[in-house]
């Protein structure tokens, strides 16, 4: 092997300092360093491991684990509207978190088109709770304000506290307070014996689980972003129903409801892949 | 290991270089060393802590890859932070430089992969390098630059590879390397 000169000079500092080293029997054992560390540093990674998962566990298991009203199984959609949709209504499918800032335009662009047709029961909607902005600032806020919602549902009060949670979003990388939780319950008119209800079930975090099990399952279908809305499970660029003057048009969007089926040139080409299951 | 070769190269060197220059020049090699050595080992260090404290978030980013089974990507999410964290310090303080460095490569090399074939797969991802990760605007997905940044992090492990002797290293330190 052809070495440069320096490294032939390096290489004979080595040997000397090698021999010096040999000579005077000192100085730490290459091995018994190498496996010390390549001990420490294995135990190190398989405990952080551990740590992440036991704590993964606990995060949702602190929670309840209930369904809620009409969903049989973890990871399902649920619907907002079950008991006035028609039977052969289309099916709406909103993934969505309270926290993105998106999903927001969505709701003020066409959050009352969508209330609408949920209420007259001429489109089935079935919401897939998601909690993308708790993946960037890991309070788990997210996950709770879906699962609170999941409690006004239970007073009957979906939509007005869905749309407290969206007129109250907090700016991007911070918290709903656990105040406001509780204020958006009054202000959507829950009282009495429902109030106290509600106030157990966000206490208990009682769907917690459920909301981490939608969040996993819209993630392998390959909805990994939010917010996204499918109409009879196709993919809907709902960013694409605009007016000449690049206004939302809510009237478009709520035709398309009507119609059951997504425009030509409005599906969303980003999502073909993803399936919606609802 | 002393050796009669090794004694006959020092008998060469005094013989056929002048041995400030060269000392110089090996010297200057050592400073390279040192440099590949805290930026590589910086960088990840860097990239580990910044995804401590997020299991969940990490987990996500390896996940949108799309490139492991989920359950696996979720496991690789949990223990990449304190992989990078380890490599990095071995690699800042110099210790078992050559195989630290070669970890650091082969996850650079593993981090390229990932991210270009997200990019030809169309996916619009962050690469998740320093926490954060996952789906992103399709404008905002900075690919190229993430891959020339982990080729020049590569560039920096293979040189340690190749050369691992490098300026204030607890491999001299310790082993006289």
């Amino acid at each position: 092997m052809a070495q440069r000169p320096d490294e032939k000079a390096a290489n004979a500092r080595q040997a000397k300092i090698d021999a010096a080293r040999k000579a005077s029997k000192t100085g730490p054992n290459r091995i018994i360093v190498a496996s010390v560390v390549a001990v420490v540093a294995i135990i190190a990674v398989v405990a952080g491991v551990i740590i992440n998962s036991e704590a993964s566990k606990n995060a949702i298991t602190q929670g309840g684990k209930a369904l809620p009203a009409g969903v049989s199984a973890m990871g399902q959609g649920w619907v907002a509207n079950a008991a006035v949709a028609k039977p052969d209504a289309p099916t709406l499918s909103i993934y969505e978190d309270f926290r993105c800032p998106v999903c927001q335009e969505l709701e003020s662009a066409f959050g009352s088109e969508i209330e609408k047709a949920a209420q007259a029961g001429t489109v089935k909607v079935a919401y897939h709770f998601k909690t993308v902005i708790d993946s960037h600032y890991p309070t788990g806020n997210s996950q709770q304000a879906a699962s609170d919602a999941l409690c006004a549902a239970d007073a009957g009060a979906f939509w007005k506290y869905h749309d407290a949670l969206y007129a109250n979003q907090p700016t991007e990388g911070t918290d709903f307070t656990a105040a406001q939780f509780l204020s958006f319950a009054e202000q959507a008119g829950i009282s009495g014996d429902k109030l106290k209800t509600f106030q157990a079930c966000v206490k208990a975090g009682k769907y917690m689980n459920y909301v981490k099990s939608t969040e996993d399952a819209s993630f392998k279908n390959g909805i990994t972003g939010t917010p996204a809305v499918f109409l009879n499970h196709k993919a809907v660029k709902w960013t694409a129903f605009q007016t000449s003057a690049g206004d939302p048009d809510p009237a478009a969007f709520a035709a398309m409801l009507t119609s059951g089926t997504v425009p030509a040139g409005k599906v969303d080409a980003d999502l073909a892949k993803a399936k919606d299951v609802s | 290991m002393t050796t009669e070769r090794d004694h006959r190269m020092v008998v060469d060197d005094d013989l056929d270089v002048a041995p400030d220059a060269s000392s110089r020049h090996t010297a200057l090699l050592d400073v390279v060393g040192l440099l590949a050595r805290l930026v590589l080992g910086g960088v990840l260090i860097v990239a580990g802590a910044l995804k401590m404290g997020n299991p969940e978030g990490a987990a996500r980013a390896v996940q949108a890859y799309r490139v492991m089974p989920y359950e696996v990507a979720t496991y690789v999410g949990y223990a990449l932070p304190y992989v990078e964290i380890i490599v990095g310090a071995l690699l800042v303080v110099g210790l078992f430089t050559r195989v630290t460095a070669a970890i650091g490569g082969i996850l650079m090399f593993a981090f390229i992969i990932g991210i270009s074939q997200a990019w030809a797969r169309g996916f619009t991802i962050d690469c998740g390098c320093f926490g954060g990760g996952g789906q992103v605007a399709a404008a905002q997905t900075k690919y190229p630059q993430e891959i020339a940044r982990d080729i020049g992090l590569a560039l920096c492990g293979a040189w340690l590879v190749r050369r691992p002797r490098s300026l204030a290293s607890l491999d001299r330190a310790l082993f006289g390397a």
